[in-house]
Order: C-alpha cells, then structure tokens, then sequence
C-alpha cells in the first residue's frame, strides 16, 4: 500500500511538471505561430520516423521499409497532407542492431516534428528502442516484428505482421475444418519462435478434440531430417504442420515424401516463400500455407500493389514494403480521426481501435490484445509457384 | 522404423566418409586439420550446379569436372597457405590456423559470386525408390551409397598400390626418411590436396543433390560430421574414414530416432568421447608414437 501511494504521489509530482511543460510548449507554439510566417511551411511538417537495418545483413529488409514509407508518404503529401500539413520521412539506420535502435530511437524522441516512428526491425530492437520512444510517448509501429509480447509490454507499440496468438491457431483449426484431419504431427524448429507457435498449435488441437501423434523438432541449420520423418511416419498422422523456416521445410517435404509420407502438408507462413517450392521441387506439390503477402499471387489486391511499386521503384513489391506503407497509413489515419497531432498518448490509443482499415493488400484490424488482425491468403503449390487455395469449407 | 533408421543413416554416413577421408588423408601426410575442406565441399557443390544449371550438362559429367576443379584449388590453397609455412618450419597450429582463414575467404567469395541466398539443387535421377522391408530407399540413396563406395575402395587401391599413394604412406610414417630417400615430397602433398578436394567435391555435390540445396556456408556442419568421422575410424586411415563415416551416420540416425531428436548430436558426440576414451587414436588409428 506504501507503494501505491509513493507511485500516486510521484504521478501527482509529475502530472504537474507536465501541465507546467505543457504550458511552456503551448507559449512555444504561440510564438512559433506568430513567426509561422517567415519560418514557412517547413516546420509545419510533420515527420514520420523510420528506424530501419539500411546497412548489415538485413539491408535488404531495411529497403524495404525505406521504400514503403516514403511512398506512402508521398501518396499522403499527393493528397493534401495530413491535417494541411505535408509529411516527410526521417530515415534512420539501425544496421539491425539494438544499440544503434535505441541510439535512434534517443534522436527521433528529441525532434517535436515526429509524430509516429516505423520499425525496429527485429524483437531485440524494438526491445531497445520501446522505452525511450514510450518516455516520448511516440506510437511505433514495426513492419516486420511479429512477437506479441511487444504489445503487451509497451503500449505506444503495435506490429503489423501477423502474431502466433493469431496464427497459432488457424493452421490447426484448417487442418481440421478443411481437410478433415485428427491426428497431427508437427514438426519445429528449436527456437523462441518455433517453440511458441507450436505450443498454439497443440494447445487449440487439444482443446478441439484432435490429437498431437508426433511432435518433433530440430536445430536451425540441420540438413538432414529422415529420422524425424521416419518416427513422424510410424505415428500415421492425417497432415503434417510445419512451423518451420523456409529452407528447412522444404528439404523435410522433400524427405517425407522419399520416405513415402503422402498425407497433406500445411505450412505456417515462413515456408510460402518461392525458395520452398524451388528447393522442394516435385515434391511440393500440393503443399498448403498461409501467407499475408505474395507478389506473384492472382488476387486483385496483390496485383494493384505490384503494380504501384513497380511503377514507384522499378521491382515488384516484398512483404515489408506493404506493412511499412500500410503502417504510416494507419499512423495517419489515426491522426486524422484524432483532428491534431499533438496529442501523442490520444493518437496511440486511436491506432489500436482500428477496425477493417482498408490497406494497400487487404483490411488490417486490431484487436482486443491489440494485435493485428489481417487478411490472410491461404496458398498451395501448383506447377512449382505458390497459388491461392480456395478453402471449401474452412473460413477465416 | 529401425531398419528405415538404419538406411537414413548409411546415407548419411556414406557422404561423412567421403567427408572424412579428406581430412584423414591430408592428417596422414602433414599431421593438420586442413579445416578448409568444408569449403572445398560447397566449391564442388556450387560448380556442378553452374554446370548442370547454367551450361545444361549431366550430372556424371558435372561431377568429373567439378571434381577437377576443386582438384584445382585444392592444390592451389596448399601452395598458397600452407606450403610457405611449411618452408619457414613455422609450428603446424599455424598451418591449421590458415586452412581457417582460407576456409573463410572462399566461404565469403562464394556469397560474393553466387549471392547468401539458399539455391536449389538439381536431382540426377528421378524421385522414386523402392521399399526394402520396412524401409523406403530412394534411387538417389542408392546412387550415393554406391558413388561412395566406388570411391572409397577407389582411394583405397590408389593408397595402397600406386607409386604416389606408397609416396604418401612413406611421408605419413615419417616425412624426413621420404625425402631423404628421394620422395618428392612437396609434389605428393599437393597430390594429396587435390585428391582429397576432388573427392569433397563430389561428396559436395552429394549433398546439394541429397539435401536438395546449395549455400556458401553448406559446407561448414558436414565438414565439422566429416571430421569427427575421421577422428573415430582413426586419422590417417582410409578405411577407418569408411567405418567412422557410417559408423558416425548410423549412430546420429539411430540415437536421434530411438532416444531423442534432441540430443542427437549429443549423442553423437559423447559416442565420440566414450570410443576415444577407450581407443585414443581412434577405431583404426595406430598410434606412431612422437615423431622425432
């Protein structure tokens, strides 16, 4: 009880430093105002931050988050700006390292022009930089994090790459509504990500009266998956679930089926790569995943963003230039419904009620979590390339 | 399962044998690990698929040249890094640390050239097998048990009949009597260097084909398999690289099915251990003794 007292004491000390910050700000404003019309509309501008790995190993994903949003920036600025004030992005490098995040994360908290951060990229990063874009009260949205326990640890944070609480369970639930199956086996990769979204894949086959006959795991990094797939086989599952990684899953497909596993293969959406159906050859066929994105699939959503990359940048577009152009739109939006963009705490809490936002691909909600609820494309191979599978009697 | 187990790891420990007879041959002569032999294995690995994919050959044929190739740089990382240190009598963990360094640039030249990404592996032979009891085998596992067996009695004949594979057993037992008694002695090294790369190679190629991809640091856990192989059947033996490849194989294969997928290279490795408690110089290493 002592305790909660100190902390109301010490939130009443600091509500009142705000309201004097506030009040000082508020003069800033004023007088920024009244000399508004020699400063021009630079300091209008409103800047959405983007903590990005441009450099390193990751480079290729940072791209991605470059390219994704400066062009919805400029779809943004095209159309009038937000509140009449033009954006622009502040491009910041975090070669895919925490430090370098939270050294970033240190510059955008001190710029009042900043009204939104895209990124970190990886759930170590975001880790770094969350608690000093909280302090700054900034709503930071990742591309490409996808860890939930994000969300429930910063509240400024969202993802917009779908979560296991979200996926975890789909795979399961189609396994049994669209093929009709009761026995699974799964097979994973030893990591946090490999063991988590398995333990939401058996925890809602348990509790839907399917059965896990075989659960099997390896390292990252193993070739060679026969033994697995020998004790996978003599368990007789109806389907096996892969909650592995691209190169690895289709090496253990192309293993199953040589040890004569013919039973359906349905894969989390780290396996609905074009690698997967390279490596796997022959012997992908017929292989189901689910996927938020893919430039090569027949849908109308998909082709429409395709096409407005390829005529922005010359290449057809990855998954995170899609959540990176979705998330500053969602930003946006927020700060639209909100009518100001200085209310930080009022904007990151209007992010999370969104519902059925209409992006670049398909409709992207949160949840009561807060985490993303997107439109998912269930996918099968067919003639070596994923394609849509049109579920029969499974729905989302 | 057993016997499926069984087969899944004479696969497996046919390739670690190709594996470690590299290692064993080159210990044989300079008492080194030559820790660039992973590299030699992704080398072969990434020129037959250069050949079948880009210039359309057949795999026998890919595998003849990349073998030459890879011949190739194998002798050229001897001259290049081990050979002058050689010369300077410089202590032999430096001439280990330099197969590391090789072993690295040509990792890192290869994502140069060929990119980080995984690449898929062409198969020479189409993917049916035939079920043998309670085991499904594939014409693929039989190529590879039988490419592999071919090679290695292959070696062992050379090893044991040929003017330069006598030269090579003369060095292993002691390189300054070989010289003396007018063995060229820097020429039978580099033999051994391309000999024993060509032979990575097509275990290499192996691989790609088995595993069914190609990637700069493919070679690195065969390589580290290989040489653990090597040190069971008893470095310097060709043979014993046949038993501790299979042997190795069998044992990963089974104790990962039977006990747990887990611990499967825990298993491995305190088999390792226990088998070098008893037998230090390996199955059939025998020990020499320090050299004088």
């Amino acid at each position: 009880m002592v305790g909660l007292k100190e902390a109301s004491e010490m939130r009443g000390t600091v509500m009142a430093r705000r309201t004097v910050v506030r009040g000082l700000l508020g003069l800033g404003v004023a007088f920024g105002c009244a000399l508004g019309g020699a400063a021009g509309a630079s300091a209008q501008e409103l800047v959405i931050g983007v903590i990005a790995p441009l450099t390193g190993s990751k480079a290729e994903q940072g791209m991605q988050f470059k390219e994704g949003a400066e062009l919805a920036v400029a779809d943004l600025n095209r159309a009038g700006g937000v509140l009449g004030r033009q954006l622009r992005v502040e491009l910041l490098d975090d070669e895919g390292q925490p430090k370098n995040a939270a050294a970033a994360a240190q510059k955008l908290a001190a710029n009042r022009n900043v009204i939104g951060v895209i990124g970190p990229s990886s759930t170590a990063s975001c880790r770094a930089a969350l608690p000093i874009l909280e302090r700054a009260r900034l709503v930071t949205i990742s591309p490409s994090a996808s860890t939930a326990s994000l969300v429930t640890d910063h509240k400024y944070m969202y993802l917009m790459s779908p979560a296991i609480p979200f996926y975890g369970p789909l795979v399961p639930r189609f396994a049994q509504v669209e093929l009709g199956a009761k026995r699974l086996a799964i097979v994973k990769v030893k990591d946090d990500w490999g063991l988590g979204v398995s333990k939401a894949t058996a925890d809602y086959a348990r509790a839907n009266g399917m059965t896990v006959v075989a659960e099997v795991e390896y390292a990252q990094g193993d070739r060679d998956f026969k033994s697995q797939m020998t004790a996978v086989k003599a368990q007789n599952p109806d389907v096996i679930i892969l909650n592995t990684h691209y190169t690895e899953g289709a090496i253990i497909t192309k293993q199953a089926r040589e040890l004569g596993l013919a039973v359906p293969i349905l894969a989390q959406g780290t396996n609905v790569y074009p690698q997967y159906a390279e490596i796997a050859g022959s012997t992908a066929e017929g292989a189901l995943g689910w996927v938020d994105f893919l430039a090569t699939l027949d849908d109308p959503g998909v082709k429409r963003a395709v096409a407005k990359f390829q005529a922005a940048y010359g290449k057809p577009a990855l998954n995170y230039h899609i959540t990176s152009y979705d998330g500053v739109m969602v930003i946006a939006d927020a700060i639209k419904k909100v009518g100001n963009a200085e209310d930080r705490e009022v904007i990151a809490r209007t992010v999370g009620q969104l519902k059925d936002f209409a992006g670049l691909v398909g409709k992207i909600s949160y949840d009561a979590e807060r985490l993303p609820v997107r439109d998912l494309f269930w996918t099968t191979v067919k003639g070596g390339k994923w394609v849509l599978y049109q579920p029969t009697k499974f729905k989302m | 399962m057993l016997l499926q187990q069984a087969v899944n790891g004479l696969v497996l420990g046919s390739v670690y044998a190709l594996i470690a007879v590299g290692f064993s041959l080159v210990f044989s002569v300079l008492e080194i690990i030559n820790f660039s032999h992973g590299a030699m294995l992704m080398l072969g690995a990434y020129f037959g698929l250069v050949m079948i994919g880009a210039l359309g050959w057949g795999f026998l044929p890919a595998v003849a040249a990349s073998a030459l190739l890879v011949a190739a740089a194998g002798a050229i990382v001897e001259r290049a890094t081990i050979a002058p240190l050689r010369r300077r009598e410089a202590p032999r963990v430096l001439a280990l640390i330099s197969t590391i360094g090789a072993s690295i640039t040509l990792e890192a030249a290869a994502q140069l050239v060929w990119g980080a990404q995984v690449r898929g592996y062409p198969s020479p032979l189409p993917p049916g097998g035939f079920t043998l009891g309670a085991a499904r085998v594939t014409y693929l596992e039989c190529a590879i048990m039988g490419i592999a067996a071919v090679l290695m009695i292959g070696l062992g004949l050379f090893v044991r009949l040929s003017r330069t594979g006598r030269a090579i057993r003369a060095i292993a037992q002691n390189l300054s009597a070989a010289r003396l008694m007018g063995i060229d002695v820097e020429r039978t090294i580099v033999t051994v260097f391309a000999v024993g790369s060509a032979i990575g190679a097509v275990a290499g190629m192996l691989t790609g084909a088995y595993f069914s991809f190609a990637q700069p640091s493919m070679g690195f856990l065969p390589g580290i398999k290989g040489f653990v192989a090597a040190v069971l059947g008893g470095m310097g033996s060709v043979v014993g690289a046949g038993l501790g490849g299979l042997l190795l194989g069998v044992v990963e294969s089974l104790g990962g099915g039977l006990l747990s997928f887990e611990y499967k290279d825990a298993i491995v490795f305190g088999v390792l251990i226990l088998i070098l408690i008893v037998r230090p110089s390996g199955i059939l290493g025998y020990d020499t003794g320090e050299k004088v």
